[in-house]
């Protein structure tokens, strides 16, 4: 590590920071099995942070999807423990959800699509367009607001997707493979786009991605999961400070990073 | 623009251009007699003649299409909506109306006029059979194959039950619900025609086209029953066009089917 500082000549890194940071959701001895399926996820631990950004990555089949899911509430777990720690004290926290193909409603336009998780919770339409509109501004899609998904290229229906997730204000945004259609510059951009948001709107995520780059860009912690069963094979802490920028990408501390994540995978595989 | 629109209607002008010439042309060279196929002008002019039995028969039949036309939408969307509602329901009652589906309407027709008697209320029921199966079986269709994906989106944000028929299945299915419609539309006037000389009335205002053509047919004016067919043509035409043009207004902006390449 304190050579990996004095290579990027960045400033004290955030680890010591997170270290205090209370934790938003703490995960136990998860198991998962779908039905009377193979056990999918096998004792997966993992506490979350409030400022974290982690990312899942580990071979096809693995369960990532699966750990989202079951955040989500959108899956049953089999046992073990998910337990949500927010300032509230609710039973879940705010949560966005980015699907891996965008997921729009092809009926709906840019602007409603956004303002849907608004309008199912309730909010009135004029207040729901409203935050509706800024937020489609702020992920430059402002001259499509009126347009139907099917006029928009991939990475603007991804942009919709994500503003749509932030609609709700997320206390925990939760991404599967967002970027994963795209090609490697809009991905860049895209990346570097998704953690101004994070700048200012200030919350934890857990994502999904098969970009070892990409894995190693967005995320405080990078997650290596095992297949067959789903296990968490190594964490590796991603301690450049926020914001990133392109330049980041260019440091060697970067680029070491980058081959322990690929060098964890390619242990899988000869595990395997 | 108007190039384009121009290129869209002359084709089928200059087709039936040649088809009208070809009709002329044969009966010219192959000297076919009036009671087999008689010119274009001479079906106008019997039509002409006939304009009354003609026209009530065309308002007649007409009615006949629009109640058993509607009645099977409401009835078939509301089906349709609880079976995709309820799984107990849907496997109760799907088998039994694939069942009558299959139940040729020939087979039936005795019966219903056994039970609603001659005329208008019978040949509804009729026409009503006809389209009822494939709206309920395309909107059922539609409604039971909801995208998972965009039923994870309104899951993930807390979607009520109510608000994911309403905003999300019934949207997603409304493909599907206009495509069983155009079929529908398209077998109204069928519906209508074959209840009329099955179950219609010969007197006057109250005989439909269907039932017009029998008469025509058995008197032996063959130009009029060439324009009853015609006459029968039209109806069904103005039907399938103006569920075509409800499929257009409903899907253009968003369905794929109306995706512009150019
Ligand atoms: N609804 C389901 N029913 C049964 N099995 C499922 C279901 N969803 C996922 N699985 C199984 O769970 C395992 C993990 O799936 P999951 O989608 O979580 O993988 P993943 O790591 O996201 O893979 P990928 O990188 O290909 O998206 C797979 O073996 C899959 O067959
Ligand atoms: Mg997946």
């Amino acid at each position: 590590m304190s050579n990996l500082k004095a290579v990027s000549g960045y400033a004290p890194t955030e680890s010591e920071a997170s270290s205090s940071t209370p934790t938003a959701i703490s995960i136990k001895n998860l198991y998962k099995r779908y039905g009377n399926g193979p056990v999918i996820l096998n004792d997966i631990n993992l506490d979350i942070k409030k400022d974290d950004f982690i990312a899942l990555i580990g071979p096809s089949g693995c369960g990532k999807s699966t750990v989202l899911k079951l955040l989500a509430g959108l899956t049953d777990k089999t046992s073990g423990d998910i337990q949500f720690l927010t300032s509230h004290n609710k039973q879940q926290p705010k949560m966005g959800v980015v699907f891996q193909d965008a997921n729009l409603m092809p009926w709906l336009t840019v602007m409603d699509n956004v303002a849907l998780p608004l309008g199912l919770k309730g909010m009135d339409k004029s207040e729901a367009n409203k935050k509706a509109e800024a937020l489609i501004e702020m992920v430059g899609l402002g001259h499509v607001k009126n347009h139907y998904p099917r006029q928009l290229s991939g990475g603007m229906k991804m942009r919709v997707s994500i503003a749509r997730a932030l609609s709700v204000e997320p206390e925990l945004l939760l991404l599967d493979e967002p970027f994963g259609a795209l090609d490697e510059m809009t991905r860049d951009d895209l990346n570097e786009e998704l953690l101004k948001l994070r700048q200012t709107h200030g919350w934890s995520g857990v994502f999904v991605t098969h970009s070892v780059t990409e894995s190693v860009f967005l995320s405080s912690r990078v997650l290596v999961m095992s297949a067959n069963p789903g296990q968490v094979y190594r964490e590796i802490k991603i301690d450049f400070p926020f914001p990133r920028t392109a330049e980041t990408r260019q440091l060697k501390a970067f680029q070491e990073k980058v081959v322990e994540v690929t060098q964890a995978l390619h242990e899988l595989r000869s595990l395997a | 623009m108007n190039t384009a629109r121009i290129r869209q209607i002359l084709p089928p002008i200059i087709v039936g251009f040649i088809l009208i010439s070809l009709w002329y042309l044969a009966i010219f060279l192959f000297d076919i007699p009036i009671f087999q196929l008689p010119t274009p002008h001479e079906i106008i002019e019997a039509g002409m003649h006939e304009k009354g039995t003609l026209i009530s028969g065309a308002l007649q039949t007409t009615l006949a299409c629009l109640i058993g036309f509607f009645t099977s939408l409401i009835g078939g969307v509301l089906l349709s909506i609880l079976l995709a509602y309820s799984s107990w329901a849907y496997k109760g009652f799907y088998p039994y109306i694939l069942l009558l589906k299959m139940m040729p309407v020939i087979v039936l027709a005795p019966i219903i006029i056994l039970w609603f008697g001659q005329g208008l209320a019978s040949i509804t029921v009729i026409t009503f059979l006809i389209c009822f199966f494939p709206i309920v079986a395309n909107t059922t269709m539609g409604l039971c194959s909801t995208d998972k994906n965009l039923v994870d989106v309104f899951r993930a944000y807390n979607a009520s039950a109510k608000d994911e028929m309403l905003k999300l299945r019934i949207p997603y299915a409304m493909p599907y619900f206009l495509t069983g419609l155009k079929v529908a539309a398209a077998l109204t006037p069928i519906g209508a025609l074959y209840g009329d000389t099955v179950a219609g009335m010969g007197a006057g205002s109250e005989a439909g086209l269907g039932f017009v053509v029998v008469v025509f047919s058995s008197q032996l004016k063959i130009p009029a029953l060439y324009a009853a067919a015609f006459t029968a043509c039209a109806i069904g035409f103005i039907f399938v066009g103006l569920v075509n043009f409800l499929h257009w207004w409903m899907l253009h902006k968003w369905h794929d089917s109306y995706a512009q390449n150019t």
